[in-house]
């Protein structure tokens, strides 16, 4: 508040009460028009009809708009006020506080208060005060009654609206409870907050048309919220699944049974239902005594209550979630454990028997030992992921180096295992290392993977590496290496569920690979993904790398 | 049971297997070979029902996870080809086989299921003890 140049601080300070018209009047004219920053007034239902009614008034605080001072007053606006309240907002911003008492104002130079207001009347009684603590306390006081009060507007609208008067009540008349419940479901605009006390209670409320209301709302507007708990089973399947083909945006989570429900819409109206005869057919001949309110305390009571359970089951929900992946994960994991153990345990049994077999049945111990080991390995991985203590040993190296090695294992694997399949290399045209900062046997072990994966699903034709050089959405340099293949493509029921565990058809791999291979990728800050290819022959993987801009120091390229 | 009587002394008993690992359908048949039966190996299940010939095994052996179609649904095709048939399961997962037994196919004798691994001598032991079975 700083206009302490007009007068000096001290001197000036006073408080006093006014007695009488002529006093209080010239009080007021004083306070209002000596304001050149702030006009901050709060005061009782009938101060709008003071402010705007009483001519003298109303001109003073008409020019206070005239002067840009910013004005800003708190009332309780009612059905009687309502017209002075919207006059007032032309010049200033207007709060409503339900049942606010006292009638004080403050500018930055002064403060006055009156006790008692009357109808469009001069006001009899004024304190008056320009000290300044005085105006400081009084200021925090507007304030914080300020954050209190909603807008005017606010009230206005649902006064016009005709937003029936607070009630709370206990309703025993069944048909009357079913009534208000339809009601509510109808009026659904932002949330809709349902906790049914029973699997019936879903196809009772779906008797009264009820979840056809909910479904509408939340086709009607993609930001209505509408929640129900109830606890799921076959009674109410066909309502759960009507919900989920119309209305996916309405969650649903499952619950226990219970002696109530609760319906709460848009933060406004609740009703808590008794359930006494959990089997009935209708949803009036399940019910006892109803409790219906809008009072904004009892609406957010209900409210709080319907949060803590809706977590609760959340949070059930995640847990049941969590443990029916590890037990898949153990289910598969020993499965797949199990099957070259037999291999292993049954063949090398056998040995004493065939002796002229021996070659052959050892190759088969041997292959699923190897089995065994890359799975125990595949498994440790994962666990590594999973668990956060996955490590890279990161160096800086030229990519080009590691995808020549690989291919020349490669090409001479496919020489050796007889396969109709050419390898192909295609190198983006440039007399410069592409240096990355990775972790080198780990990108061996994506693009072995990658290689496998191609060979196992291509029976003949090509599988074609290439590498190039890009720029990603942000403008960074990034390595992109692909490898394309002529094979049998993705199945179409695993190619959503590609880089997760276990999503394999083929029986020759542990189906862990893509899931390692993506968390690998993603750990250096790269992507991977994967493509049918558009003639509909093959696959292509594609991962990317950042580049790291730079030469190899002497301490990594030692080799050459 | 007819069958089982018109059976010459000396015969040989006649097994089927159903497992997709080849190594698994190889170990068994030269296991069974090597104690006088006669074994015959499938690794597609939906080709194994095709071929079936109803009256002729004296044991059936199924994996249980089998892509296209699983042991069960295999055992029920083949119940549908031959009611006398005795089928068994071999099996290495635990879990998938608790919860199927769970639902319709409680009816199964839980004896009816071998787990794998296993080793030979044992697995003798088990299909004996099923064959001889009533």
């Amino acid at each position: 508040l700083g206009s302490s140049n007009t007068t000096s601080p001290s001197a000036a300070e006073k408080t006093e009460v006014l007695q009488g018209l002529d006093k209080t009047t010239e009080a007021i004219i004083e306070f209002l028009y000596s304001a050149e920053v702030s006009m901050n007034i709060c005061a009782d239902h009938t101060w709008p009809s003071v402010a705007m009614g009483v001519e003298i008034y109303k001109k003073g605080l008409f020019e206070l708009k005239t002067r840009k001072v910013k004005f800003r007053t708190i009332t309780d606006v009612t059905k009687d006020n309502i017209e002075y309240c919207k006059e007032l907002m032309q010049i200033a911003e207007l709060r409503h506080l339900d049942g606010i008492k006292g009638n004080f104002g403050i500018s930055e130079k002064a403060y006055t208060a009156s006790a008692t207001l009357q109808e469009a009347t001069l006001l009899q009684q004024v304190v008056y005060s320009n000290v300044k603590a005085i105006l400081e306390q009084q200021q925090y006081v507007f304030e914080t009654l300020w954050n209190k009060a909603i807008p005017a507007e606010q009230r206005l609208r649902e006064i016009e609206e005709g937003i029936e008067a607070e009630v709370f009540e206990t309703i025993t008349n069944h048909e009357v409870v079913s009534q208000i419940l339809v009601d509510l479901a109808k009026s659904v605009k932002k949330e809709a907050l349902f906790f049914l006390p029973n699997d019936k209670a879903m196809v009772s409320i779906d008797k009264l048309g009820i979840v056809d209301y909910l479904i509408k709302a939340s086709q009607k507007s993609d930001t209505t919220i509408i929640r129900v708990v109830c606890p799921l089973s076959n009674e109410n399947a066909e309502v759960t699944n009507k919900i989920a083909k119309n209305a996916p945006r309405i969650q649903i989570l499952n619950g226990n049974n219970y002696k109530y429900g609760i319906y709460i819409v848009d933060n406004q109206k609740a009703l808590r239902v008794e359930l006494k005869v959990p089997s009935a057919d209708t949803f009036s001949e399940a019910i006892g005594f109803a409790v219906y309110s809008n009072r904004p305390s009892t609406v957010s009571f209900f409210r709080s209550v319907f949060g803590l359970l809706w977590n609760e089951r959340m949070l059930n929900e995640q847990l049941k979630l969590h443990d029916k992946m590890q037990k898949e994960f153990i289910n598969i994991a020993s499965h797949e454990m199990k099957t070259p153990t037999q291999a292993i345990l049954g063949m090398s049994g056998l040995l004493q028997y065939y002796p002229e077999k021996k070659d052959e049945l050892i190759e088969v111990i041997r292959r699923n030992a190897k089995r065994l080991q890359t799975l125990t390995s595949d498994i440790l991985d994962v666990t590594r992921i999973e668990s956060q203590t996955f490590q890279l040993e990161k160096e800086r190296f030229n990519i080009y180096e590691l995808l020549s090695d690989v291919i020349k294992d490669y090409t001479e694997r496919i020489k050796s295992d007889n396969k109709n399949i050419e390898l192909l290399y295609e190198q983006q045209n440039i007399n410069r290392p592409i240096l990355i900062e990775a972790d080198k046997g780990r990108i061996n072990q994506v693009l072995s993977n990658l290689l496998n994966n191609a060979l196992k699903f291509t029976d003949e034709g090509q599988i074609t590496i290439s590498v190039y050089e890009n720029s990603d959405n942000e403008n960074k340099k990034e390595v992109v290496v692909k490898v394309v293949d002529t094979g049998s493509g993705i199945d179409n029921e695993i190619y959503p569920k590609i880089f997760s565990k276990f999503a394999t058809k083929s029986h020759q791999g542990t189906g862990l690979g893509l899931f390692i291979s993506k968390s690998i990728i993603e750990a250096h800050g790269g992507r991977i993904w994967a493509e049918n290819n558009a003639d509909r022959r093959g696959a292509t993987f594609i991962f990317t790398l950042p580049i790291i801009e730079g030469t190899l120091d002497a301490e990594h390229n030692n080799q050459k | 049971m007819n069958r089982h009587h018109e059976e010459q002394q000396g015969q040989k008993k006649r097994i089927l297997i159903v497992d997709d690992e080849p190594d698994i359908t190889r170990l068994c048949s030269l296991a069974l070979e090597y104690h006088g039966f006669k074994v015959d190996t499938f690794n597609d299940s939906e080709e194994a029902l095709s071929n079936f010939n109803p009256d002729y095994y004296d044991l059936v052996i199924l994996d249980i996870k089998m892509p296209k179609m699983d042991g069960f649904k295999l055992y029920d095709g083949l119940k549908k080809k031959d009611n006398d048939v005795k089928v068994c399961f071999l099996t290495a997962s635990e879990l998938y086989y608790e919860e199927f037994r769970k639902k319709e196919y409680h009816a199964l004798d839980k004896t009816l299921f071998i787990r794998k691994p296993i080793d030979n001598e044992d697995l003798l032991k088990e299909i004996n003890r099923i064959m001889t079975s009533a």
